[in-house]
């Protein structure tokens, strides 16, 4: 007789089992994955902040060691599936690994590199997860998107869950003690009163008496033992955590100097900035200058896709971003970041302007400024690059970063945004 | 009445097949553990694939790092017939994936919770070598442990000495001594006497083996440590490493039970999978025979099952080895076949087994040997010429490979050796044991690889093997070999610094 076997479901329980073994294999190869993710970062089109990506990393790497044979050594085998062969025959050997490796490298992924996914959320941590906004410490309540709750006393009404059954049950005893204590006091008279007429023999009076008593206990006992009124719940109240809010300023230079590499590089820094902010922050505010003479202010759609072209007056970009401040994030506790590319060639003119907008009119109000160059030789100390660097001499809070089309993007980003390396500044 | 055969499997279905499935089984006499069925999403079937095939695990990045591997596999479509995991425990645990469709998980509760569960109860391998009743506590009071180490001494301490305990994993079982079972409330006695006691022992070891000068030249002659070669190597460590911390030899002692619970499988991989692939053959053709299927279930039965047993051969680009499964089902049908229908070929090469009775022949194989002894008292002549098996002979400085058998006459006992030796722990298990451990001098450790046959080592993974051993010992490490001819030559040499 068979036994009849309980059979379980299992797959509502230990959901994400491996998760912690996720975790450990992502940290111990964080080196690697950047790296292969770096590549994949700078592809990205704007827009694709939701997709993960797959990710190829040398196999060598995370090589599990055993002691083995070499391939080479002495060995017999047995092997199924002959057609053509007899004892005898001589079969030219299999070429060495480099052939092997070749081949499957052409389908993209070989024994040599080991292939995985990674979901979005592990991609931007990996990529930004150790950078942040420096000097970030005005903190506000108004916009606050997270709360606390914290206990505030007690109340008559609330959800079940949070009935206070000690609370509940002293009050349901102060009210009983309160509504039977003027009875039971009676109750006491009227028995004595009734033990009185039986001594003196008064049977009418006494069965009068008797009834009252009898109705007097049906009322005391009629008390409920506990009412709606005794209930009392724990009272919460929700609280908003003081919160720091971030207001970024991206200014482009977009003038005919800037070549299309040199766009394309500011622009990926831009794409870089966006995802940075979006992913590390949630009150984040961004707003986009374009610049040439004159400045505007641009819509994050027209900001990346924009064609304009002309001269160079850095200052009108500044000042417009000094109004910007002034009308509209003056009072507001905000922290105030301005990052700005440009290729460093200014209209010579305008850089005592420049120098005067930025240092009265907009440093004191900011948090950091980021200032990132791009040229094609990096030696050179453009008219723009003096003026700044003149500036940046006092301030700790101001950082300059030159690179070249041909370069990597990230290294500049990561040094403008990576804790470690800033320059002071922060918490002053 | 037939069983149904929808698409999708219902947990009433599951038990009506299952209902029959043991009742047939039982037919056969299959003598099993009690066992208990429990569904998983594939998730969680990839999470226990990726753990060594069990349920419970310790924590280590290689684990996720073989899930990522197994879900890409997975979406891919490249898994065969891993939607089955079948734990060797008392009950024992078959798993059945959500995304099986009926059929399929006929197919597996006929082929894991019948065959494997037998196999697991029955051959003398796994009777000898693994505590059925024990290994889940046991699993779980190591992942415990292992997890308190991490908080206490820090993640990365426990992962570098997991990493080193996994490297020596091959080489830390005693092949030739009984292991002693595993009892979950002895394991936590002894771990706190063993925590208490040990490191006194340690020190005590180094004190007394420090020569004091006027003994020193005696002591020099009973100098050798150990006294003789020592092949498990994880053992080794854990009782005489001079410098690991209590919990450090703990883990090695948790690693090294793994390693020794999977000891069997490693040898039994033809014999395992041929036993379960047999059965559920035989169960679910028993079955139709009875009326209980329809012809639908079994033409997507005979399907999978025909994938499962499919062998390529060796020029194709698919090989990928000879499937353990096709060799261990044909045996075990070819065993059959000698029983009932012997030819004159069967009862000169099995005068012992030709035409005695099937089920306990087979039940007496499955029972007494392992892939190596299997193969080479049960592989006949005619599965060779089946399989059209052929042997290659590899020396190092030829730049061909020379055709030693085929399967013909001459060539029968030659192949069935060979292919044998193929499943000998040896062929993949380079013999590498500890020759010394110079506790009086420099406390350095030499281990030595005796190479018989011509087989040198693979440098790249040696040396890193070396640096794992020596991060236990914490002293110089050096890799010696023992060429053919008898001459020992030093290979590499690893130090790490004490810390």
């Amino acid at each position: 007789m068979a036994l009849r076997i309980d059979i379980i479901d299992r797959r509502e329980q230990n959901k994400g089992a491996s998760i912690p073994n996720r975790r450990r294999f992502i940290k111990k190869f964080k080196k690697q994955i950047k790296k292969a993710l770096d590549k994949k970062l700078l592809k990205r089109s704007v827009t694709d902040i939701t997709s993960g990506e797959t990710v190829w990393i040398s196999a060598d790497d995370m090589s599990e060691p055993k002691f083995s044979y070499s391939p080479d050594g002495d060995y017999e085998i047995v092997l199924p599936g002959n057609k053509k062969y007899s004892k005898g025959d001589k079969i030219p050997k299999p070429k060495k690994r480099k052939g092997k490796k070749n081949k499957a490298s052409n389908r993209g992924e070989g024994e040599d590199s080991f292939v995985f996914e990674i979901s979005k959320d592990e991609f931007f941590d990996i990529c930004f997860g150790d950078l942040s906004l420096p000097n970030m410490t005005k903190k506000d309540t108004q916009d606050s998107l997270t709360f606390k709750t914290k206990r505030a006393g007690h109340c008559s009404f609330g959800s079940e869950a949070n009935l206070n059954i000690e609370r509940s049950l002293k009050k349901s005893m102060l009210r009983r003690s309160a509504l039977k204590a003027p009875k039971l006091k009676k109750l006491q008279e009227l028995e004595d009163l009734l033990e009185r007429l039986k001594q003196e023999d008064k049977m009418q009076e006494a069965k009068k008496i008797e009834e009252e008593i009898a109705e007097l206990k049906r009322r005391i006992s009629k008390i409920p033992f506990i009412d709606v009124f005794d209930l009392r719940y724990n009272r919460k109240e929700r609280y908003p955590i003081p919160e720091s809010k971030a207001l970024m300023i991206c200014i482009m230079d977009v003038s005919g100097s800037m070549g299309e590499d040199k766009k394309t590089t500011a622009k990926k820094f831009f794409i870089l900035l966006y995802w940075f902010l979006k992913k590390n922050y949630k009150n984040v505010k961004i707003l986009y200058i374009l610049h040439h003479t004159l400045a505007k202010e641009a819509e994050e759609e027209e900001f990346f896709y924009s064609r304009e072209t002309g001269g160079t007056v850095v200052s009108n970009a500044l000042v417009l971003a000094r109004d910007i401040i002034k009308q509209r994030y003056a009072n507001q506790n905000w922290n105030i970041y301005i990052a700005q590319v440009s290729d460093g060639d200014n209209w010579s003119d305008d850089n005592p302007k420049t120098y005067q907008v930025l240092k009265s009119g907009l440093m004191p109000f900011l948090q950091y400024y980021f200032y990132l160059q791009i040229q094609d030789d990096e030696s050179e100390d453009t008219n723009l690059w003096q003026t700044y660097k003149s500036l940046a001499e006092d301030l700790e809070n101001f950082k300059m970063q030159k690179t070249t089309p041909e370069k990597d993007i990230l290294e500049p980003f990561r040094s403008f945004f990576s804790a470690k390396k800033s320059k002071g500044g922060q918490d002053r | 009445m037939k069983l149904p055969n929808p698409h999708e499997w219902t947990l009433k279905l599951i038990q009506e097949y299952d209902d029959q499935i043991q009742k047939t089984a039982d037919e056969f006499s299959l003598d099993r553990y009690p066992y208990q069925i429990e569904i998983i999403s594939s998730e969680q079937m990839i999470s226990a694939y990726a753990s060594v095939g069990m349920p419970v695990n310790y924590y280590h990045w290689s684990f996720g790092k073989k899930v990522a591997q197994l879900q890409k596999k997975y979406k891919k479509g490249e898994m065969g017939l891993a939607y089955e995991i079948v734990i060797n425990s008392n009950p024992c645990i078959a798993y059945l994936m959500e995304d099986n469709t009926m059929m399929m998980q006929a197919l597996v509760l006929a082929h894991a919770a019948q065959g494997h569960n037998s196999f697991f109860k029955n051959n003398y391998l796994f009777k000898t070598w693994t505590q059925a009743d024990g290994i889940i506590d046991y699993l779980l009071f190591a992942k415990k442990y292992i997890s308190e180490c991490e908080e206490k001494y820090s993640e990365e301490k426990v992962e570098k000495l997991l990493d080193a305990c996994h490297a020596l994993m091959n080489l830390g079982v005693d092949k030739y001594k009984r292991p002693q079972k595993i009892s979950l409330q002895k394991e936590k006695q002894r771990q706190k006497k063993r925590q208490e006691i040990i490191q006194q022992q340690i020190n005590e070891l180094w004190e007394k083996t420090i020569p004091k000068k006027s003994k020193k030249q005696e002591a020099e002659k009973e100098d050798v440590f150990p006294k003789e070669p020592q092949e498990n190597i994880l053992y080794f460590m854990e009782k005489h490493a001079p410098l690991l911390e209590p919990w450090e030899r703990e883990i090695v002692r948790i690693v090294r039970k793994i390693a020794q619970y999977f000891y069997p499988q490693r040898q039994t991989q033809v014999m395992n999978e041929g036993w379960a692939t047999f059965w559920h053959y035989t169960i679910i053709n028993k079955m139709y025979e009875k009326g209980l299927l329809y012809d639908s279930f079994m033409i997507e039965f005979l399907q999978s099952h025909t994938n499962v047993i499919f062998q390529p051969p060796f020029e194709s680009p698919i090989f990928s080895g000879i499937n353990p499964y096709a060799l261990g089902f044909a045996m075990f049908c070819d065993i059959k076949r000698i029983c009932q229908n012997p030819t004159k070929e069967d009862k000169a090469w099995f005068p012992d087994i030709a035409g005695s009775n099937w089920q306990e022949t087979l039940d007496f194989a499955m029972r007494n040997f392992k892939d190596e002894s299997f193969i080479l008292q049960f592989l006949s002549p005619k599965l060779i010429r089946d399989f059209k098996f052929i042997s290659l002979k590899n020396e190092q400085d030829r730049n061909y490979l020379e055709v030693s058998a085929i399967h013909n006459e001459q060539g029968y006992k030659h192949i069935r050796k060979v292919l044998a030796n193929q499943y000998d722990l040896s062929f993949y298990d380079p013999d590498i044991q500890i020759q010394q451990a110079n506790i009086k001098t420099d406390r350095s450790l030499i281990l030595r690889y005796k190479n018989r046959t011509n087989k040198p080592l693979d440098k790249k993974s040696a040396k890193k093997v070396l640096s794992h051993i020596s991060y236990l010992w914490r002293f110089t490490t050096i890799l010696e070999e023992e060429k053919p001819d008898g001459t020992v030559e030093p290979l590499y040499m690893a130090e790490e610094e004490i810390n």
